[in-house]
Parts: structure tokens; C-alpha cells; sequence
């Protein structure tokens, strides 16, 4: 699987998101204490509060859903995706281009037709 | 119209078995006050809240009644009309009696329900909630789930009594911290705080004399009282003080 440019995409994902959407975009449906087990083994340094926390908001996004499970000894989360990477990155564009039509107009259409005029 | 009122209000004013019912009832009212303050239990500070605020609203009560009664408002509710006191402050008991059920049973319970929960079903902390019920010797109290990833522990006790508690809680803390936490609230269900918490804002919303006193530090020493309760119980205070570091660590993570 082809990994994110983190540089480019630090401004929208921060390091912990990377992380752990990398680790759930394969269609995996896993459990916060597990994904932390994981990192932990990669040696990126988190605390279960972090990672709890960042799946929390990767869900307000709407990036991840999670169910409850109750087991034995336990009720948690599992979390798995809810949009896969190419529609992640489709929303990310297309954020990202609403933001600069509604910001710059005509302005930033007329750099679009160009640059895709150019392109064909 | 007016003069009509002024007039009445003179009579009261002038009727001196109403006039001795109205100061004796002020000079309950303040009594029960500062009894509020002095007495160590919440149930009995509950229940000096309540009286307070029954002594509070009778003298009001009973001109609002005198005034309706004399103006022939009333005439037709209550046969002959001869104002009876004693009729007053049964009334007015039997409406502060319905009124406090009505909110320990529909309302408070509607407050908290309003949140995402249902019932818990997890076996293992069903039993120690029933252990500890019972080594207390209270009724179990019920035991519900928040369906949030933030950490997130309260009870309140009316009548019935539970305990709410977030899915986030549960999956952050060690067997142990959970039941730290548990017995946490379990010292509030024991001892009535919510229900003296939900009072002292009643009182503050419907008596003057709040202004008076501060019920903060009760409020903070109640917490801290908790916490001693679980430290006790567990012979340590490790599991509490890690609970709050990761709770902690939740709502200062960015
Ligand atoms: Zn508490």
C-alpha cells in the first residue's frame, strides 16, 4: 500500500492520524487498546488517552465508524473505516478546492481551467 | 381595583393569626437555613432545603389565598370560603410532597437519559456493582452505558439510584482504576450528592437567602470525600490518581 507523503499532509492529518488510519484502511476493524499495542510495537510513542482521543475526532470526521462491543471483562469501541484512502483523499481535494473557489472566485476557476487545459 | 387590593392587603396585614403564622413561618425559614449548613448528612440537608423552602413560600402562599379568597375569586373552588390556614398548609405540603416526587421520579431520570445510554449488560462489572451494594447495604443500583468515547462517570440517587458510565471510561482504565472509579460514585450514591447538588440549585434558583452562603465547597469537599471512600476501600490510592492521569491526559490531548 502506498504510504501517504506525510510532509505534504501534515496540515490535514496530524502524525497520530497518519498512524492509525494507515493501520485501519485495510479494511480492518480493530479495538483502541490494540491499535495502541501496535504502535507501541512500531515504537511510536503514544498514550492510550492519545490514541483514544485522535480516533475519537477521526470519527466526528466522519473518516472512521465504530460500533460498541461488550465483552467479557470489558465494553469498547471497535473502529473501522468508513471512507477507504481514494475517498479520503477525494474529499481532502475537494475541501481543498471549495475552500479556494470560495475564497478566490473567478480567480481561482480561471486557474483551473487553465492548469487543465494545459494538462489535456 | 387596585384600592380594592391595598384594602385586602391591610386586612392581612391586620389579621394577627395570619400575621403570627407569616413570622413564625419566616423564622423557620431562616432556621432551616442555617440548619442546612450545620448538619452533616445530605439526607438531612435535603431535607432542611425543602423545609426551608416550604417556610419560605408559605407566607406568600397564604396572602395569594387570603387575597383570592376575599375577592371572591376562589368562592366557587372552596366551599364557604372561610380561609382556613390549616387548609393552606396542607395544600401547600401536599404540593411541595408531589412536586419533589415528580421531579426525583420523571425529571431527574429524564435529565439523564437524554444522554446516548442504555443499559449496561457486562457481566464482571454488574457483580462488582452488586458486591459493593451489598456489603454497603443499599439497593443495587442500576448501571448504565454512555455511548461516548470521552471518559465520563456520574450517578444520582432519588428514589432508585444509578450510575452512568462512558464506553471511553471503561475501555481507558485497568480493572482495577474501574472500580476505583465505581466506588467513587458509589460513596455519591451512599450519600445522596446528587440529590443535594439538584437542591442546592433549587434553593438557589428560589430563595433569597442563597445568596447568603456558598454551597461550592461542600460540593468540592463532597469529591474529595468520594475519592477517600475509594482509597479506603482499595487500601490504595494508586488506582484512583492513575484514573485521573489518563482522564486527564484525554482532555489535554491535541
Ligand atoms: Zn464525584
Amino acid at each position: 500500500m502506498k504510504r501517504l507523503n506525510v510532509k505534504n499532509f501534515n496540515s490535514i492529518l496530524s502524525p497520530l492520524e497518519e498512524d492509525l488510519l494507515q493501520l485501519l484502511w485495510p479494511d480492518k476493524s480493530m479495538k483502541v487498546k490494540e491499535l495502541y499495542d501496535i504502535l507501541k510495537k512500531q515504537k511510536k510513542k503514544a498514550a492510550l488517552s492519545s490514541v483514544a482521543v485522535i480516533l475519537d475526532r477521526l470519527y466526528q470526521k466522519k473518516v472512521v465508524d465504530r460500533k460498541i462491543e461488550t465483552a467479557p471483562g470489558g465494553v469498547r469501541y471497535i473502529y473501522y473505516p468508513k471512507k477507504n484512502q481514494k475517498q479520503f483523499e477525494a474529499s481532502v481535494v475537494e475541501n481543498a478546492v471549495n475552500t479556494l473557489i470560495n475564497k478566490f472566485g473567478s480567480t481561482a476557476v480561471n486557474y483551473f481551467n487553465e492548469r487543465f487545459s494545459k494538462r489535456r | 381595583m387596585l384600592h380594592e387590593i391595598l384594602r385586602l392587603t391591610e386586612t392581612f396585614l391586620n389579621s394577627p393569626f395570619k400575621m403570627y403564622i407569616s413570622l413564625l413561618s419566616v423564622l423557620f425559614a431562616i432556621t432551616t437555613f442555617v440548619l442546612i449548613k450545620r448538619v452533616q448528612k445530605n439526607r438531612f440537608k435535603v431535607l432542611f432545603i425543602y423545609l426551608h423552602l416550604f417556610f419560605l413560600i408559605l407566607p406568600p402562599f397564604m396572602f395569594a389565598f387570603s387575597l383570592g379568597c376575599d375577592m371572591n375569586v376562589l368562592s366557587g373552588l372552596i366551599s364557604n370560603c372561610a380561609i382556613k390556614v390549616t387548609e393552606t398548609v396542607i395544600y401547600t405540603g401536599i404540593g411541595a410532597i408531589i412536586l419533589s416526587v415528580l421531579i426525583g421520579y420523571f425529571v431527574m431520570p429524564k435529565l439523564f437519559s437524554s444522554k446516548n445510554t442504555k443499559k449496561l449488560k457486562e457481566k464482571t462489572i454488574l457483580r462488582f456493582v452488586n458486591k459493593e451494594a451489598k456489603k454497603l447495604g443499599i439497593k443495587t443500583p442500576k448501571v448504565f452505558l454512555i455511548d461516548d468515547a470521552k471518559p465520563d462517570a456520574f450517578s444520582y440517587s432519588t428514589i432508585s439510584s444509578s450510575i452512568f458510565i462512558s464506553v471511553g471510561m471503561i475501555e481507558l482504565l485497568s480493572k482495577k482504576e474501574l472500580e476505583a472509579v465505581l466506588l467513587h460514585e458509589f460513596y455519591h450514591v451512599h450519600n445522596r450528592s446528587s440529590l443535594y447538588k439538584f437542591s442546592t440549585l433549587i434553593l438557589r434558583i428560589f430563595s433569597p437567602l442563597s445568596r447568603f452562603a456558598s454551597f461550592n465547597k461542600d460540593l468540592d469537599d463532597e469529591e474529595a470525600a468520594a475519592d477517600n471512600f475509594a482509597i479506603e476501600k482499595q487500601c490504595t490510592n494508586k488506582n484512583i490518581l492513575n484514573a485521573k492521569k489518563k482522564i486527564n491526559l484525554f482532555f489535554s490531548s491535541c
